[in-house]
């Protein structure tokens, strides 16, 4: 990994396209804004991870499941 | 919706050149959703269709072009969560080319348990789809959401 000292005010450019400044330090708080491209997603780390995990979870279909939860889901909400 | 949906049988795959009961379609004519930018945890994915196995069913399932077997059943919000209200920002927008919220379909990603007691929904990121332009982009909202809220409850 590479690893940069930075104070608050100074920026990191990863690519062409992308800059990461530090806006501030608190404490053990670091408040970071991003420019990159719309393309390009930006996210937590931890929500990230969580979604793919998440993600991961719902792909694993078992026919017979998502028959009977069509059933489930039919019967008491759509007259 | 039925410009994006394609109804067959549960369990039929999509690029098995069958004819479409509903359309009377190959597999190859159904209308193809293109992520602009890949589902987290799916990076090889990009083109789903989406089907449901009858007019009625309350479940689609959003199935990969390349791996038919790679499934995600969603549901749309509104009969489940009628207070869900995503703030779709500008930025998801002009990424699926459009600038009127009118246009996109909201589609929750459903997590199957051992029983469908105990499905759960993604709250925090729906399946954002572009009705026109059929662009797609699973969204991760700003806002405080569960990623796994009952369905039934």
């Amino acid at each position: 990994m590479l690893v940069l000292t930075r104070r608050s005010g100074d920026s990191i450019r990863i690519g062409d396209e992308v800059t990461i400044t530090v806006l501030d330090i608190r404490g053990d708080v670091v408040r970071v804004g991003i420019q990159a491209p719309r393309s390009v997603a930006v996210h937590r780390d931890e929500v990230y991870r969580e979604l793919r995990k998440a993600n991961e979870e719902a792909a694993v279909i078992d026919e017979a499941a998502a028959a009977a939860l069509s059933q489930a889901l039919r019967r008491p909400r759509l007259p | 919706m039925s410009v994006l949906v394609a109804t067959r049988p549960r369990g039929g795959t999509v690029t098995d050149g069958s004819t479409d009961r509903a359309a009377g379609t190959t597999a190859a004519d159904l209308p193809t959703i293109e992520f602009s930018t890949p589902i987290p945890g799916f990076p090889e994915h990009r083109q789903f269709v989406l089907v449901r196995s009858s007019d009625d069913d309350p479940v689609y399932t959003l199935c990969s072009v390349a791996e038919p077997a790679l499934r995600f059943l969603v549901v749309p919000p509104a009969p489940f969560f009628p207070n869900y209200a995503p703030e779709i920002g500008d930025q998801v927008l002009e990424q699926l080319g459009t600038t009127d919220p009118a246009d996109l379909l909201v589609l929750l990603v459903v997590t199957m348990g051992d029983t469908p007691a105990k499905a759960t929904a993604n709250l925090l990121a729906p399946m954002v789809v572009n009705r026109s332009t059929r662009r797609a982009v699973q969204v991760i909202l700003s806002e405080d959401l569960p990623i796994r809220a009952p369905l039934l409850s």
